[in-house]
This record gives C-alpha cells, sequence and structure tokens, in this order.
C-alpha cells in the first residue's frame, strides 16, 4: 500500500458487517452439524427402548465428550444470537424510512425476510427443549424414568423406586430416555409445540443453509448458487422431517410404551 | 486576440520531446503551494486531475453531476485508437497522423496531431496498468478492431463500453487522490463564469446546485475539460447536461472560440419517433463492418422493407463508394443518408430514417455469429424501438454527436486568455473539420494524462502570480453578474418552458446550421436566434428558487447561453465559404456532390474574440500549414 | 400510429432534505407508448410548470443506460419492471392505457434524499476513493502487452467493471446494503494482475468504508442483482466474502 493506512485484522473482523456475517455462518456450521447429528440419533427411537437408551446411556457416559460439545453449542449459539441482533440492528439503521409502497421482491423469500422471527422462536424452543428433556423441569414426572440392570438376564428394566436408584452402582442405573420421550409426545399439547416449532425451524433453515454456502463464498455462479440453495431446502426438509416424525410417530401411536 | 500557437522548433518527430526538454519546471517542492482549478470530470479532466495531484499540486475539481464518473465520456462506446501496431497492419504513429489530419479535411494544426499520435501509445500502457479491462485474444493479449473508415486495426476496446471503462480507470486514479486529500472534489456544482485579473485567469465562479449557493474560487491556474457543445441542436447524442455554459463565458471573458460551425454528425443513431423525444442514442458504428444501409428506389415506398424486393433497393453507400462501402466516414455516411430522404425515399413514419439491413450478414454468418458481435447493440435497439432487428432491418439516421470546435488553444493547450488551459472535447482540438471514429477518447486522456501535467508546469514557473483571495473585487464582480442573472431568470414567471426554448432552437440550427448549410439559411438563422432569445428572456417559465436543487433553473442558465452561442455557429459557418469535414456548404460541392474544400481562402482556423454585448465578434484567424502531409481531396470512392 | 394512454401517478415529493415528504397523486393524458419513462416525467413537469406547480426532481444525465445518474423505484423495484434496464431506458409500452404508476427515490441512510426523487449517493465515491484503485500513477513505462492476461480473467473483470454504480442494488436490498456494488469494484480489480498488489489491503478498506456509510449487511436475498441494470451477478457478493475472508489470513 503507498499511500493509505494499514488496516488491523481482528479489530477490522469483530467491527465489520462481513465480519458478523461470517459470525452468523460458522456458527450456523456447527448448529446445523449439531441438528443433523441430534436428529440421526434420535431416529434410534424406532429402534426400540433398548437401542435408544442405550445410546443416551453411552453419551452421559462420556461426559468429556458431551460437555465439550455443549460447550461448542453454547457458544456458537450465544454467538449466532448475538451477530443475528446485531445484523438486524444494523440493517434496520440501514434503512431509517421505509418505502411508502410495499416492495416488489423478485427472488428472495419470506423465510429469508422473517430470519430473525424464526430464529427467536427457535430459540425459545431451544430453550423450551432444553428444560423438558435435558433438564426435565416442565414435566419432571415423565423425566424421572429409570431402567435398572438385571444381573442375572443382562437386561434393564424399568424402576421407579427411588430409594433403590440411589442405592445402585451408577453403572447399574440408566435414564429411560425411551419413556420420557414417548411420555412426553403423548402430550397433545406438548406434541403440537414441537410440531410448531419444527415448522419454523424448517423455515430458519430453508434459507439458513444456503445463505451460510454463500457467505463463506462456496456458491460460485449461478449453478453452483442454484445447487446450494436446494442443498439447503434439502438438509432442512430432512433435519425436520426427521424431527416432525417423532412426535407424530407417538401420536399415531406407531412409537409406544 | 494573440493566436501564436507556439508550435516548438524542429522536425515534427521531435517537437514535442524538445518542448518538453525547454519547459520550465516547477520545483517538486513548490509543486504543492500551488493551486489548480480543473472543472470538468471527463476523460480529459479527471485524467487531469490526477495526474495533476500525483505530481503534488493542489486540485479544486468540479462537476455538475452528483458523481465525477458520471461525466458524459461515460457513454462513449466504440473504442479509443492508438498507434500501437499490434496487428502488425502496417499502422504506426505516422500513419496515424495522417489519417487524422486527411481525416479532419485539413483544418487541423499538424504539430498538435503528430504529438496526439506519439502519446497515443502511452495512453493505452497507462490504462492497462489501472486496470482498464480492454478485450483480449485467447492468447492473453490485446485485441484491435477497425473503426470507422481506417484501414488498420488500431482500435482498442472494452465491450459496447470503452468510455466507461477509461473513465473508470480515471475517475479512479481521480478517487485515489481525493483520499489522499490532494484533489478537493466538488460535484454538483456548476462553473458560471471565470475570473479574470489583470488578463490571467484565477478563478471560477460556481453555483452549488444543492444549495444554489454562488461562491468564487481562486488559484493559480484554471483548467477547462468542461466537454462538447452538441446540445445546442437540442436533440443530439450528448448527456442531457452537456452543456457550452463553461466555454461560453470563458469567451466572453477574453478567450478565443476556434472554429465553433464544426460539428460531427454520426450516421447511425435512432431516429427521432415524437415531438416528446428528449435525446437521440447512437448506434454504435461497428454495426456498419456487417450491416448494409439501403433505401427504396422508388419515392414514397410505403411498403414494410421484407416486401421490398432486392432490385427494387438502392443500397446507395456501396453504389456511390465502391471501395469503402458501407463504411465511409462520418460525415459521408451522413450526408448521404440526408440526401436520399430529402428525395423522399426516406423510411419509417417520419421518412427521415434509412435501413441498417443485418439480413445478410445472418445469412452470411449464421445469426449466432451476429449475435455474438452485435448482440448487446440489437438489445439496445429492440429496448428502444420495440423492433426486432434480426427480422426487420434497423432504422437509422444521423445525429448531432461532437462538436470539433471549441475554445482555441496553443500547443501547450492554452487559450488566449493566459493561465486558461481547455482540456478534450472542450478546445478547438486536433480533428480539424471532422473528427475520425474512436479519437476523442485519445485525445482527452492525451491532454489529461501526458500534456497539461508538463505544459501547466512551464506556465506556472514562469507566471508572476501575485496572491488574491476570494475577496479580490473582481471576483465579487463576477459573483454579483451571476447572481443578477439567476435573480433575472427566476424573475420573469413567463409561461413557455425551457425546453420549449431550447427546442425551438435546435430545430432552428438542425435545419439552418446541420449537414447542410446554405448562406441563405444560415442568415435566416441569425435572425431567427435573436427572435427567439429575445422572446426567452421576457417569457421563459423558470419554476423554483435558487437556495433549493433547482434543475429548471440550471437547465435555463444552459439555454441562455445556447441562444448566445448558436448565433457565433451560425456566423462562422457563414463565413466559411467552402465545405470541410462536417461543415457543408450546400453551395460549395463537386459535380457528384462530395465536399469542396477552398485551401487557397479558408486553410486557418477561425477564432472569435468577444467584443461586448450587442457588438458583433471580430473574427481571427490562425493560418494552418501542411509541410508534412500534403494537401489533398479526401476521396473514398 | 403510436398508441397514447392516460396514467395515473403516485410520485414521493420531498422539498428537500429535511422536509417531511408525501406520496402525491397526478394524473397524466396523451402518454406515447414510444416515450421513454424519464420523457413521460418530463412531460409531466412540463405541465406542472405551466400549471404554475413545483415539477418533480429525479436524476439523469446520458439516458442511455450508462451514466448510472437515474434512480427510482418504480411500482415497487428500483428502474421499473424491466430486467436488466434503467429506468431511462425503460419505455412506456411497458404500461397500458389506466395503469397506475408509483415512484419513490431510493431509500437508505447512506443515499439520504436531497429532492423528490433526487438522493445523494456520495458515498459510493467514498468507497472507491477508500481503496477501489489500482496505486499507478501516470506515466508507467511498462508496455500495454507485457502481461498477457488470460480472455476469461479479462472477460470476468470486464463483466463486474460494467457496474454504472447507480445504487439500485441498494435500493431493491431489503437491508439497504452495498455488497454488490463494493464487491463489483473488488472482484473486476481482482481479476486482474494489476489488481493483485493491493489485493488485501483495498478489500479491507473498502468494506470499512462502506460499514462506516451507514450500509447494511447482506443476509443474501439476492434481490440486489436481480435488480441491477447491468446484471452484475451475486458472485460478486461472494467474491467480497472470500476476498474478506482470505484477507483476514494472510499478509501482503
Ligand atoms: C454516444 C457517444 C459515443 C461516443 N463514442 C466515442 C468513441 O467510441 N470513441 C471516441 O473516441 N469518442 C467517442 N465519443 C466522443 C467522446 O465520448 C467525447 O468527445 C469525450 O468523452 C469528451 O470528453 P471530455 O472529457 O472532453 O468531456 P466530458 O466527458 O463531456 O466531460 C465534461 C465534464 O465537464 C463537466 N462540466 C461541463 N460543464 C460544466 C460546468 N458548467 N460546470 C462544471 N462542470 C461542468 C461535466 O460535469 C463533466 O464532468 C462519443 C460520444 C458520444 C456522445
Ligand atoms: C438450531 C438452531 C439454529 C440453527 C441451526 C441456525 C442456523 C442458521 C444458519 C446456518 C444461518 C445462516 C448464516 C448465514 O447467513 O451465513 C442462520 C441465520 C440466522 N439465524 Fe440462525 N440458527 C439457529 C438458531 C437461531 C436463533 C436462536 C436465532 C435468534 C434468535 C437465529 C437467528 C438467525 C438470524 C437472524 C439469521 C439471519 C442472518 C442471515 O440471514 O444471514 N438463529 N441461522
Ligand atoms: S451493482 Fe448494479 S445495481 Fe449496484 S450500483 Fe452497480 S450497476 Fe447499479
Ligand atoms: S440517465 Fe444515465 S443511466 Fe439513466
Amino acid at each position: 500500500m503507498t499511500d493509505a493506512k494499514r488496516p488491523g485484522r481482528l479489530s477490522t473482523l469483530a467491527r465489520s458487517t462481513i465480519g458478523a456475517k461470517i459470525v452468523m455462518a460458522t456458527t450456523g456450521v456447527i448448529l446445523v452439524g449439531f441438528l443433523v447429528v441430534h436428529m440421526l440419533g434420535n431416529l434410534q427411537i424406532y429402534l426400540g427402548p433398548d437401542t435408544m437408551n442405550h445410546y443416551a446411556q453411552t453419551l452421559k457416559g462420556t461426559p468429556a465428550l458431551l460437555w465439550g460439545v455443549r460447550a461448542v453449542l453454547l457458544v456458537g449459539l450465544v454467538l449466532h444470537v448475538f451477530a443475528a441482533i446485531r445484523l438486524k440492528g444494523l440493517n434496520t439503521a440501514a434503512r431509517p424510512q421505509e418505502y411508502a409502497v410495499p416492495r416488489r421482491y423478485r427472488v428472495t423469500s419470506s423465510a429469508a425476510r422473517f430470519m430473525l422471527l424464526s430464529g427467536a422462536v427457535v430459540l425459545a424452543f431451544i430453550v423450551y427443549h432444553l428444560l423438558h428433556f435435558t433438564v426435565g423441569v416442565t414435566n419432571p414426572a415423565d423425566f424421572n424414568l429409570h431402567e435398572v440392570l438385571d444381573v442375572a438376564t443382562q437386561t434393564w428394566v424399568r424402576n421407579d423406586n427411588e430409594q433403590l436408584l440411589a442405592k445402585l452402582p451408577p453403572e447399574m442405573v440408566r435414564h429411560d430416555v425411551y419413556s420420557m420421550f414417548v411420555r412426553g409426545f403423548t402430550n397433545p399439547l406438548i406434541a403440537g409445540t414441537y410440531v410448531v416449532a419444527q415448522l419454523l425451524l424448517a423455515m430458519h433453515l430453508s434459507h439458513a443453509v444456503a445463505s451460510m454456502l454463500h457467505t463463506l463464498g462456496l456458491s460460485k455462479g449461478t449453478a453452483a448458487r442454484e445447487r446450494n440453495i436446494n442443498i439447503g431446502r434439502a438438509i432442512a426438509a430432512v433435519v425436520v422431517l426427521g424431527n416432525l416424525s417423532f412426535p407424530i410417530a407417538v401420536q399415531a401411536g406407531l412409537v409406544h410404551l | 486576440m494573440d493566436l501564436n500557437a507556439k508550435i516548438p522548433d524542429g522536425p515534427i518527430e521531435g517537437k514535442w520531446d524538445r518542448h518538453r526538454f525547454e519547459m520550465k519546471l516547477v520545483n517538486p517542492a513548490n509543486k504543492r503551494k500551488y493551486n489548480i482549478i480543473v472543472v470538468g470530470t471527463g476523460l480529459a479532466g479527471a485524467s487531469a486531475a490526477a495526474s495533476l495531484a500525483e505530481l503534488g499540486y493542489n486540485v479544486d475539481c468540479f462537476c455538475f453531476q452528483d458523481s465525477p464518473r458520471r461525466a458524459h465520456s461515460i457513454a462513449a462506446q466504440g473504442g479509443i485508437n492508438a498507434a500501437k501496431n499490434y496487428q502488425n497492419d502496417g499502422d504506426s504513429i505516422y500513419r496515424l497522423f495522417y489519417d487524422t489530419v486527411k481525416g479532419g479535411d485539413f483544418r487541423a494544426r499538424e504539430a498538435n496531431v503528430y504529438r496526439l499520435a506519439q502519446i497515443s501509445v502511452n495512453i493505452i500502457d497507462q490504462c492497462v496498468a489501472q486496470g482498464v479491462p480492454f478485450a483480449r485474444e485467447y492468447g492473453g493479449l490485446l485485441s484491435n478492431r477497425s473503426f470507422g473508415g481506417a484501414q488498420v486495426s488500431r482500435t482498442f476496446y472494452a465491450r459496447g463500453q470503452t468510455g466507461q471503462q477509461l473513465l473508470l480507470g480515471a475517475y479512479q486514479a481521480l478517487e485515489r487522490q481525493i483520499g489522499a486529500g490532494k484533489v478537493k472534489m466538488y460535484a454538483r456544482h456548476e462553473m458560471l463564469d471565470l475570473v479574470v485579473i489583470d488578463g490571467v485567469a484565477r478563478g471560477i465562479i460556481t453555483r452549488d446546485l444543492v444549495t444554489g449557493e454562488t461562491r468564487g474560487w481562486v488559484g493559480d491556474a484554471v483548467v477547462l475539460a468542461t466537454g462538447g457543445y452538441g446540445n445546442v441542436f437540442y436533440l443530439s447524442t450528448n448527456a442531457k447536461g452537456s452543456n457550452v455554459t463553461a466555454t461560453y463565458r470563458a469567451y466572453k471573458r477574453g478567450a478565443g472560440f476556434g472554429n465553433p460551425c464544426f460539428t460531427q454528425i454520426h450516421p447511425t443513431c435512432i431516429p427521432v419517433s415524437g415531438d416528446y423525444q428528449s435525446k437521440l442514442t447512437l448506434m454504435s458504428e461497428s454495426l456498419r463492418n456487417d450491416g448494409r444501409v439501403w433505401v427504396p428506389k422508388q419515392k414514397g415506398d410505403t411498403r414494410r422493407p421484407e416486401q421490398i424486393p432486392e432490385d427494387e433497393r438502392d443500397y446507395y453507400l456501396e453504389r456511390r463508394y465502391p471501395s469503402f462501402g458501407n463504411l465511409v466516414p462520418r460525415d459521408v455516411a451522413s450526408r448521404a443518408a440526408k440526401a436520399v430522404c430529402d428525395e423522399g425515399r426516406g423510411v419509417g413514419p417520419s421518412k427521415m430514417a434509412v435501413y441498417l439491413d443485418f439480413a445478410d450478414a445472418v445469412r452470411r454468418l449464421g445469426q449466432n455469429v451476429v449475435a455474438d458481435r452485435y448482440g448487446n447493440l440489437f438489445e439496445m435497439y429492440e429496448r428502444i424501438t420495440g423492433e426486432d432487428p434480426y427480422k426487420t432491418p434497423m432504422r437509422i439516421f444521423p445525429a448531432v454527436h461532437y462538436t470539433m470546435g471549441g475554445l482555441w488553444v496553443d500547443y501547450n493547450l492554452m487559450s488566449t486568455v493566459p493561465g486558461l488551459h481547455v482540456l478534450g472535447e472542450a478546445n478547438f482540438s486536433d480533428h480539424g473539420a471532422n473528427r475520425l471514429g474512436a479519437s476523442a477518447l485519445m485525445q482527452g486522456l492525451a491532454d489529461g494524462y501526458f500534456i497539461i501535467p508538463y505544459t501547466i508546469g512551464n506556465y506556472l514557473a514562469q507566471a508572476k502570480l501575485p496572491k488574491i483571495t476570494v475577496e479580490h473585487p473582481e471576483v465579487q464582480r463576477c459573483l454579483a453578474g451571476v447572481r443578477a442573472q439567476t435573480t433575472r431568470l427566476l424573475g420573469i414567471k413567463g409561461r413557455t418552458t425551457v425546453d420549449e426554448f431550447h427546442r425551438e432552437l435546435g430545430l432552428v440550427m438542425w435545419d439552418y446550421c446541420g449537414m447542410g448549410r446554405t448562406a441563405e439559411g444560415l442568415k435566416i438563422a441569425l435572425q431567427k436566434i435573436p427572435e427567439i432569445r429575445a422572446r426567452f428572456w421576457s417569457d421563459v417559465a423558470v419554476p423554483g428558487a435558487n437556495e433549493e436543487l433547482n434543475p429548471w433553473l440550471e437547465k435555463a442558465g444552459r439555454v441562455a447561453d445556447f441562444l448566445e452561442f448558436g448565433e457565433l455557429m451560425c456566423l462562422d459557418a457563414l463565413e466559411r465559404n467552402e465545405s470541410c469535414g462536417g461543415h457543408f456548404r450546400e453551395e460549395y460541392q463537386t459535380p457528384d456532390g462530395e465536399a469542396l474544400r477552398d485551401d487557397a481562402n479558408y486553410s486557418y482556423a477561425a477564432v472569435w474574440e468577444y467584443t461586448g454585448e450587442g457588438s458583433a465578434p471580430r473574427l481571427n484567424k490562425e493560418p494552418l500549414e501542411f509541410k508534412n502531409v500534403k494537401l489533398a481531396t479526401r476521396s473514398y470512392a | 400510429m403510436s398508441k397514447t394512454m392516460t396514467l395515473t401517478l403516485q410520485i414521493w415529493r420531498q422539498r428537500s432534505a429535511n422536509t417531511p415528504g408525501s406520496m402525491q397523486t397526478y394524473k397524466l393524458e396523451g402518454v406515447n407508448e414510444h416515450m421513454s419513462f424519464l420523457e413521460m416525467l418530463d412531460v409531466l413537469n412540463a405541465k406542472l410548470t405551466k400549471d404554475g406547480q413545483d415539477p418533480v426532481a429525479f436524476d439523469h444525465d446520458c439516458r442511455e443506460g450508462i451514466c448510472g445518474s437515474c434512480s427510482m423505484v418504480i411500482d415497487g423495484r428500483p428502474h421499473g419492471p424491466r430486467k436488466g434496464t434503467t429506468a431511462c431506458q425503460l419505455h412506456m409500452r411497458t404500461y397500458k392505457d389506466g395503469d397506475t404508476i408509483t415512484i419513490e427515490p431510493w431509500r437508505a441512510k447512506a443515499f439520504p434524499v436531497i429532492k423528490d426523487l433526487v438522493v445523494d449517493r456520495s458515498s459510493f465515491d467514498r468507497i472507491v476513493a477508500a481503496g477501489g484503485f489500482v496505486s499507478v500513477n501516470t506515466g508507467v513505462t511498462v508496455d500495454a502487452n507485457a502481461t498477457p492476461i488470460g480472455k476469461k480473467n479479462a472477460d470476468e473483470a470486464m463483466d463486474y467493471a460494467a457496474c454504472i454504480g447507480c445504487g439500485a442494488c441498494v435500493a431493491a436490498c431489503p437491508n439497504a446494503a452495498a455488497m454488490l456494488f463494493t464487491g463489483a469494484k473488488v472482484g473486476h480489480l481482482v481479476k486482474l494482475p494489476q489488481g493483485q498488489v493491493e489485493r488485501r489491503g483495498r478489500v479491507l478498506r473498502m468494506v470499512e468504508q462502506m460499514d462506516h456509510e451507514g450500509f447494511g449487511a447482506c443476509t443474501n436475498h439476492r434481490e440486489c442483482s436481480e435488480a441491477c441494470p447491468k446484471e452484475i451477478s451475486f458472485d460478486a457478493i461472494e467474491l467480497l466474502n472470500r476476498e474478506y475472508m482470505r484477507a483476514q489470513v494472510t499478509n501482503d
């Protein structure tokens, strides 16, 4: 550079709009990646209680991994929300006076225009979902279900005797996630809440995944862009259809206790 | 009026080198003590402002658009000439020089033209270094095409947007200097007067087009690069804002106006479609490479073009000029079109158009090749006319395009007012009586990048310039004059719009001082123009106020100047009793209708001197000598 | 014979930057189908002038789609309904008798309204001044053909360089972002060998200036490239993102 100042590195990144976009996109990669894995993991519900509960037990059995992932997700989510709010603020400020006549858009979607709204619903849902299934404060009766290893038959059997559970060594007790899951979704109100939240998640993702690929500069050329838009919609569809299947399957009686 | 052109001695090839050596230099440390006013940000102005700032001068730069990037140069399509001889087809500096002098019908100054041809090669180097994306061949080297009657391929181009790309290069260089604080840019400012103190150009008066504030600026030299005055005809291919105001007001302050009647009419424009027409659109000349121009043989033939059989068509250019055919120079092609329309053989609803037909080209090359070459032009035509040129021939008609006349300058680009330098289309230029295609861009950039940075130093190093401020009484006097005119315009509150007056003037100019001129017609025009002007000053409707953005006030000021300037053009055309280049006096033609020059009596540049309100301007002459190119009759037969 | 029509025009009228504006309705008769959109406004303005009313101010100059002056949102779309067409190149044959047409200025914080349909776009100039150039002084002596440039790169550079700086991309963007414009300039220069030396600093400084001007951030709606009269590809924005990320991890 001959006659202008040399700009710094991270400071510019942190301040810039593109920096915020990059934060959105990289945290988006993490969150979407988690959603895919999370949905695939939950598909094991269809393989019966034993598989499902074994899976949950395995996760709990590797606390380093579990908490590591949770930490990354938490940081990712916080940054994502933070950047989203910041971008929204910038973008609203960038047009202090709206058009008097409604605009006619050519290609954008409602999904793209209402990202913060869908995001906010998803955030509320995440909080609820964690309280419901991870912390267990919303429906403690559904949450406090356990299985105990029957040493003779080497099978796991349901046992709700709290005194017994407290005495047994940890490797002989596991959380009955399967039952929690089924009992949770048997309540039509809860099932309905999940369905609605998933529909908004679908909306979020249908723009989000392609948007993320564009932001990361991975859609060179119109054809690649069209392809990425379709990939984005496909990922959104797969994740959400998978997730939607759970409450529906329970309500339909396909998965039961 | 002192018309010493200050042409350096010696053989023509060495003049510029020698002059560069002999010119005085300004010490690098002193350059920042000088303040230069540059008006205009077209190719000439932007390149000058940027180059001067790079050298260290402080520059105040002005344009009337909202951004320097929007200067009229942006619209040039076809290309820029340079004697690079990259195609190995026999081009050379000498050939470009020769072609330009001949193309200008021997009414340009040899030494300037030679220097232009020399510098042309540096321009391309400079532009490429700036990142101008010229067209390239698959091997990665620059591509060229032949243009407007040249028999070598020396035209560099960037699709159909050469002017845009060259201007963006200059604009970016300018913005770099603005960012560095060396140039202060004042967009949406219009120059309304030149300040001359003790015979030396020392400043300008501008109106801030947003706030209406009029103020004075002073500097050590003034550079005008304000473009051409084709809009005196109302309809032209020029941008709507192009005007004569800056140069005309400088003329009124003592700068000689050279060859005002030399205007160029471009043969391939989209014809007028109605009274509401506000401007004319050029279709690139390159279309004539493959399109064939014709009209019906029979007068008043109203059949659709497809229904007219081959043997009832007159391919008049091919018939009259067998060796150049459809590629004859602009003035020749334009006049031929006018001639057939005057015979009553014009086509289209107005009967003022000829066909440009691509049917043969499509047959010969296939639609794909034609689309590849001219697709964007065809699209543009379709957008404007609603007709598809692949199916039906285009209709074209000549339109005013460029003005070769302008403020007279010497070899150093200085006008008759010391300190006032004039660049680009605004000066009376190197194109004589007719400009070759792709040579205006070349001249604008040569002036701005490579000539003025040297010659202005020479001027400043020798000039004795007392310190002055905007409080100087002369600045204040000019300021008062400008304000008075604004007040007067706003006070008339008449019933006729500015455009109506402009259109009326344009028609008079087109009818009597357009493609064909006669002494008789010019005399009529000389009566009509003052009459329109008088009505203008008593009946013009200028809405709004001064202290706001007021496009009508701006326009009114420009039209007021056109109304005076038109008269000067007609006077010049009347005085020049010969036909040369774009100036065609119907009394002076060969039996077969070609221009008839009179070298014995008119081998000079006509330089008009303002002598005051209501008094006839005085004609001065700069004799032109041709030592290197033999005077010959142009022949394209 | 060409057709004529009667139109109802709803136009944003605002006397100056500091006065509030509003939509006003005008009836215009005798509009010829071959008129350009701006010629239609000329006719309206002549009528308003004669009626002693204030005519509508709008920016224009070349009237052939290249200077980038004209700037109006017509029926909710910058430059109107026709793809790849500036307002000055739009012709009235696009409309039919009895139509109502709404006309508004560009709206963005970085493009404040000056009057009626005229806005201040000097923010674009400042983005260019921040780095949209190659730092070469006049007088280079390297021959133009010394560095061959592959046709593909040269063509791509030209695609980006075709931007006319009109601002329709900003006007169209739900976020009033200027990334298509900025990306087009970065793209033009990065495709050429001449643009390599300042590659890193250029993008950082231009983006910094862009943000400073108060433009929004792209959220990939892709409305900009659809509205762009020069059909600058959305690739410009992806390229800008890539160049920006690259600049964060490389040195000059
Ligand atoms: C449609 C078209 C196509 C063309 N194609 C070609 C081509 O292919 N090749 C070629 O060589 N030539 C071509 N030309 C001619 C060429 O474009 C012009 O001659 C040339 O660009 C003029 O450049 P300039 O710098 O002298 O002036 P301009 O580009 O006209 O710039 C004038 C500048 O002065 C400013 N200005 C004017 N008046 C005032 C004032 N009163 N106060 C303040 N500022 C003022 C304006 O704002 C502007 O910045 C074409 C012309 C037209 C109309
Ligand atoms: C499971 C949870 C979530 C996932 C998987 C997810 C994913 C994504 C992705 C991939 C993007 C695209 C980023 C880009 O454009 O580069 C995005 C954008 C966005 N997200 Fe989320 N998100 C989630 C939750 C949230 C939450 C909780 C909020 C806010 C409250 C939110 C608000 C937004 C907003 C406003 C955008 C728009 C930015 C843009 O369009 O570029 N998201 N999201
Ligand atoms: S990118 Fe397109 S819409 Fe944006 S300023 Fe350039 S030409 Fe106009
Ligand atoms: S007026 Fe120049 S682009 Fe529309």
